[in-house]
């Protein structure tokens, strides 16, 4: 309970506050603006991140994370064009009602069921987080390396349409980390005589390049699309639920708060799984099914708090394990570790109140994503109209200036570049770029509790069977290669 | 002044048109197999140079590194043995449409990145991001002025932030 305390004194300052707010406003933008992506948001803003303090930095990305799922629904609802994956759903009910004329209403609908979703899950995060943390601290460093290894192959395994591939992008992007000097032994690995190697990548210059410069290269293969919003269609007054309409949407809300963290928890599943799954219960168990697909507010509030539900789910495994659930997780794993704190286990035990903090912060980050959206909901969805033409440069200055900050090198800039190029080759041949990512994120990691582990048994490889936990978790990787192997084998007959 | 630039546009978009049509099939898996293994063969070739050695213990510097090396060439091997029984049994193959219009279009792309980074070498950030921004929208074939003015402004208002506000010293 000292704990619980410590961390909401360390949250309440005006700095945290307003690094909230001024993440939530972006994320909403990023997610709003068809092209963009809550991932693009954080890489180019982890930069600014450096300067700030570990909880000032986590709700700053944290408001990034959670208002992006909203901001997604906005142009979903009112254009027809989900701003993130995981608002397709919302989609299907969402636009029906705004060509009905009522897309505030929509939009209040779905920033309702997303502040639900989000606070449903923060609750959960806190009191589930710290009790599986508790027994991650019986873990040594092989357990630690096969979790590593077990996060790895699950999103290996679904960030494309096949398995071998991305374990070729994991192993790359874990070979890269370990370029420049070796914190075990002193020596180099891979800078060709390059002083700007010596300490390695970092991290954000490899994101920048392999997330938002190559969206930017990306550019050269769409057609510049024109977003329009009927402004006629936001001049609706009456945005007011009824009662009914409230009581409509509480079932289908709290079964979809529950499948949202159910599915959360679960590392490589995602937001999208999961709106999709909540709407097909929600149409289930509704009373007017035959209103889905028309119009329909609950499934509206379905989706939104299953794809918001996703957020705090997601950080269970991450702060307690250190394996993220996708790839924006997977970042804010970056950003942890930018502040100086290994992800897993020991991180309640060293760094408690910073945990709790980022917990409760949670719960602020949707009451606050609740308060940005019910004033500033006419003013995001005039965003959507701002062209690409105009963005694209902009991204590509931030980007410049964020990997130029990192060390004040120049050379930092040519290596996002390569990075960049990098992302647009393996793309082409359809390697996902989240595998290296994650590489890259988790490798000083995975190769410290391997070498460290193989050290401790003299080179013998027993040691990843000598315990329990360690079987259970080769177990766990054994039925996910299985089970994403028989989903491919499916789908493949599926296409045929 | 509008007749020239129109007929520059009548220009580009001939040969936009013509590019247009050409267009090579590859199979993705094969190209991505041999490229994975190009790279990964190389990487291990140059690691007793580039990992140098001064202990001679079974766990060192080079054993994680190589590991993942090794993994990267089996699977790729993996891969490039699935297609070449797939052509063998005549089975379907993956393939992706390479565009030669898209692929000069990200050649300008990366050539207009490259260029912003030189142009940091000899000026300052915002003149570079000024420069910069306004090829890239003659890039896009914008025409509006307001996207100009805007591309400006932003780029004077992300220099004095990095510089004034997060106390970056920018090139």
């Amino acid at each position: 309970m000292d704990l619980f305390f410590q961390g909401f004194e360390l949250l309440f300052n005006i700095p945290n506050l307003l690094y909230m707010n001024l993440g939530l406003l972006l994320g909403v933008i990023f997610g709003a603006i068809p092209g963009l992506t809550v991932i693009l948001c954080i890489v180019l803003f982890l930069p600014f991140t450096y300067s700030l303090g570990a909880v000032e930095s986590f709700m700053f990305l944290l408001g990034m994370y959670c208002s992006g799922s909203y901001g997604g629904s906005i142009s979903a609802i009112l254009i027809k064009t989900p701003g993130t994956p995981h608002a397709a759903a919302t989609m299907l009910d969402g636009y029906p009602l705004t060509k009905k004329g009522q897309s505030m209403k929509a939009l209040t609908v779905a920033l309702r069921a997303s502040t639900f979703g989000g606070i449903f899950s923060a609750v959960v995060l806190l009191f589930f987080a710290p009790k599986v943390a508790k027994f991650a601290q019986m873990m040594g460093t092989p357990e630690y390396f096969l979790i590593c290894a077990f996060g790895l192959t699950i999103i290996a395994g679904v960030s494309g349409n096949s398995l071998v591939k991305g374990i070729i992008a994991g192993a790359f992007g874990l070979f890269l980390s370990t370029i420049g000097i070796d914190a075990m032994s002193g020596g180099t690995r891979f800078i060709f005589n390059n002083i700007n190697l010596y300490s390695g990548i970092a991290l954000v210059i490899s994101l920048i390049g392999l997330f938002a410069l190559s969206e930017v290269l990306a550019k050269s293969e769409i057609h510049s699309k024109k977003n329009r919003v009927d402004s006629s269609s936001l001049a609706e007054r009456n945005t007011k639920l009824s009662k009914s309409e409230k009581k409509q949407t509480r079932k289908p809300m709290i079964l979809s708060g529950i499948i949202g963290v159910i599915i959360g928890v679960i590392p490589g599943t995602g937001a999208s799984m999961a709106s999709f799954f909540s709407y097909d219960r929600a149409k289930k168990i509704s009373k007017k099914p035959e209103e889905f697909g028309k119009g329909s507010i609950e499934g509206i509030s379905a989706c939104e708090t299953a794809n918001n539900a996703v957020t705090g789910a997601t950080l269970i495994p991450l702060l307690t394990l250190g394996i993220p659930g996708d790839g924006s997780v997977a970042i804010m794993l970056g950003a942890l570790m930018i502040n100086g704190l290994t992800p897993g286990p020991n991180l309640f035990v060293e760094n408690g109140p910073i945990m709790y903090a980022i917990m409760i912060g949670l719960i602020f980050v949707n009451i606050f994503m609740f308060l940005q959206g019910k004033f500033l909901t006419k003013w995001f969805a005039r965003i959507i109209s701002v062209p690409v033409e105009v963005l694209t440069p902009i991204i590509v200055m931030f980007c410049f200036a964020g990997a130029f900050s990192v060390n004040s090198s120049l050379f930092d800039i040519s290596v996002t570049l390569v990075f960049a190029l990098i992302a647009y080759i393996v793309s082409k041949f359809e390697f996902s770029t989240i595998p290296i990512l994650l590489g890259l994120v988790l490798g000083t990691l995975t190769e410290e509790n391997f070498r460290r582990s193989l050290v401790l048994s003299d080179g013998s490889w027993s040691i990843f069977i000598s315990s329990p936990i360690c079987i259970v978790f080769l177990i766990f990787i054994v039925i996910t290669i299985f089970l994403i192997l028989k989903s491919q084998i499916q789908n493949k007959k599926k296409g045929e | 002044m509008n007749k020239f630039i129109e007929k520059i546009d009548d220009f580009i978009d001939k040969i936009g048109n013509k590019l247009e049509k050409h267009s090579i099939k590859v199979p993705i898996n094969t190209v991505g197999a041999i490229l994975f293994i190009l790279v990964s063969a190389i990487l291990l070739y140059l690691v007793p140079s580039q990992i140098k050695l001064n202990t001679t213990s079974q766990i060192t510097a080079r054993t994680f590194p190589v590991l993942m090396l090794r993994i990267v060439l089996i699977f790729s091997i993996v891969l490039l043995i699935k297609e070449i029984i797939a052509i063998i049994r005549k089975k379907e193959r993956e393939f992706k449409e390479i565009s030669l219009l898209v692929e000069v279009r990200f050649l300008i792309l990366f050539c207009l990145l490259i260029l912003f980074l030189l142009m940091l070498y000899f000026t300052n950030f915002i003149l570079s991001s000024i420069i910069f921004g306004v090829l890239m929208l003659v890039y896009f074939r914008s025409k509006r002025i307001s996207s100009y003015i805007i591309i400006i402004i932003a780029a004077i208002l992300i220099g004095l932030l990095f510089q004034k506000v997060l106390h970056v010293r920018l090139p």
